[in-house]
C-alpha cells in the first residue's frame, strides 16, 4: 500500500512515502552528518598525538574516540531496553515491546563495534587480538547474551507472549552491564581503567574534547538509529497483528463452514 | 609480517573505517527494511509521517 509523497518539503528533506523517515529524523540526520564532519576533522587532524608519559600512545589513542563513545552508547542502549522491558511487564503496552527491541538490535551493533575497535586497540598495545580479560569477557558475554534476546524474539510465535519473555531477558541481561564496566576495577584487568572518572580524567584538552565530542556524537547516532529501528519495530508489529488477524478470521469462517449444517438437495 | 610492521595510522584508519562502515550498511538496512514493511501499513497507521 503506498501513499501518496509525504509533505511539500522538497530536496534534501523530501521523505520516502513509506519509510520510516519524519521531518525530525531528517533534520537529525542533518545534523549528523555535519558533526561527523567536524569529528573526523577534531579526532583525525586537529588533535595532537599521545606524548604525556613514558608509555605514550601517540597516535593509536585516536581509537579511544571511537573505542569509547561505542561503548557508551551501547551501555545507554541495554539500558534502555532494560527500562522498557520493566515499562512493558507494568503496563503491558506493545509500545514499551517495541522500544526494548529496537534499542537491543542497536546496542548489539555497538557492542560488536565495541569489541571489533577494542580488539584493534588490544593488538597495538598487548600484542593481540584477543585475551580472556575481565572486561572483555564480560563484554563478549554481553554481546552473546544480547544476541539471545533477539534469537528468543524470532523463536516465539505468539507476540504476547513473546514480548512477556524478552522484558524478563531484557532484564536479566542488564545485569551484566554494570559488571562489565566495573571489571576493570573489581578485578585484575589488563584493560586500562576509566579515561574519564568523575573529577579526574586521565587525559585533557583537545584529547579530552575529542573524546567527549565522540560520545555526543555516538548518542546522536543512537538517537538517529532508534527513531528509525523504532518505527521499524512498530510497522512489522502492526503488519504482524493485520496478518493474525486476517489468519483467525479465515480460521473462523473455516469453522464456521464446517459447523453448519449441509443445506438440503446438496449431494454428499 | 604485514601486520607488525603496520603503522599507527593503518591501525586507527582500520578503526574507523569498520565502525563508520558498520554504522552506514546498518542504518542502509533498516531504512530499507523501514521501506519494505511501510508498504503494507496503510498511512494513517504511519504515525511519524503526518
Amino acid at each position: 500500500m503506498t501513499s501518496p509523497s509525504t509533505g511539500s518539503r522538497a530536496g534534501f528533506l523530501r521523505m520516502h512515502p513509506d519509510g520510516t523517515a519524519s521531518y525530525g529524523s531528517r533534520v537529525l540526520g542533518s545534523v549528523l552528518l555535519v558533526a561527523i564532519a567536524l569529528f573526523l576533522l577534531v579526532a583525525l587532524v586537529t588533535s595532537p598525538p599521545d606524548t604525556s608519559e613514558a608509555d605514550a600512545m601517540g597516535d593509536l589513542v585516536r581509537i579511544m574516540y571511537v573505542h569509547v563513545p561505542v561503548a557508551i552508547a551501547c551501555y545507554t542502549a541495554f539500558l534502555v531496553t532494560a527500562l522498557a522491558s520493566a515499562m512493558y511487564l507494568w503496563k503491558r503496552t506493545e509500545g514499551w515491546d517495541a522500544l526494548a527491541a529496537a534499542s537491543a538490535e542497536v546496542g548489539v551493533v555497538f557492542t560488536a563495534l565495541t569489541l571489533a575497535t577494542g580488539s584493534i586497540w588490544g593488538h597495538t598495545t598487548w600484542g593481540t587480538w584477543w585475551e580472556w580479560d575481565p572486561r572483555l569477557t564480560s563484554t563478549a558475554l554481553m554481546f552473546v547474551m544480547y544476541l539471545g534476546y533477539l534469537a528468543l524474539r524470532r523463536a516465539v510465535i505468539d507476540p504476547v507472549s513473546r514480548a512477556k519473555q524478552s522484558a524478563i531477558l531484557g532484564l536479566v541481561a542488564f545485569v551484566n552491564v554494570p559488571i562489565v564496566h566495573f571489571s576493570v576495577d573489581w578485578w585484575r584487568s589488563l584493560h586500562q581503567k576509566a579515561t574519564i572518572s568523575r573529577f579526574d580524567p586521565a587525559i585533557e584538552g583537545q584529547k579530552l574534547f575529542a573524546l567527549m565530542f565522540g560520545m555526543v556524537l555516538a548518542l546522536l547516532a543512537y538517537a538517529w538509529l532508534m527513531l528509525h529501528r523504532f518505527r521499524l519495530q512498530w510497522a512489522e508489529a502492526q503488519v504482524e497483528a493485520k496478518g493474525l488477524d486476517v489468519a483467525l478470521a479465515e480460521r473462523r469462517a473455516e469453522a464456521r463452514a464446517d459447523s453448519d449444517p449441509i443445506p438440503e438437495g446438496v449431494n454428499s | 609480517m604485514i601486520v607488525a610492521a603496520a603503522s599507527p595510522w593503518s591501525y586507527v584508519g582500520a578503526a574507523y573505517a569498520i565502525t563508520f562502515v558498520s554504522l552506514i550498511v546498518y542504518a542502509a538496512f533498516v531504512i530499507v527494511r523501514g521501506r519494505r514493511v511501510g508498504k503494507h501499513l496503510p498511512p494513517q497507521e504511519r504515525r511519524w509521517s503526518q
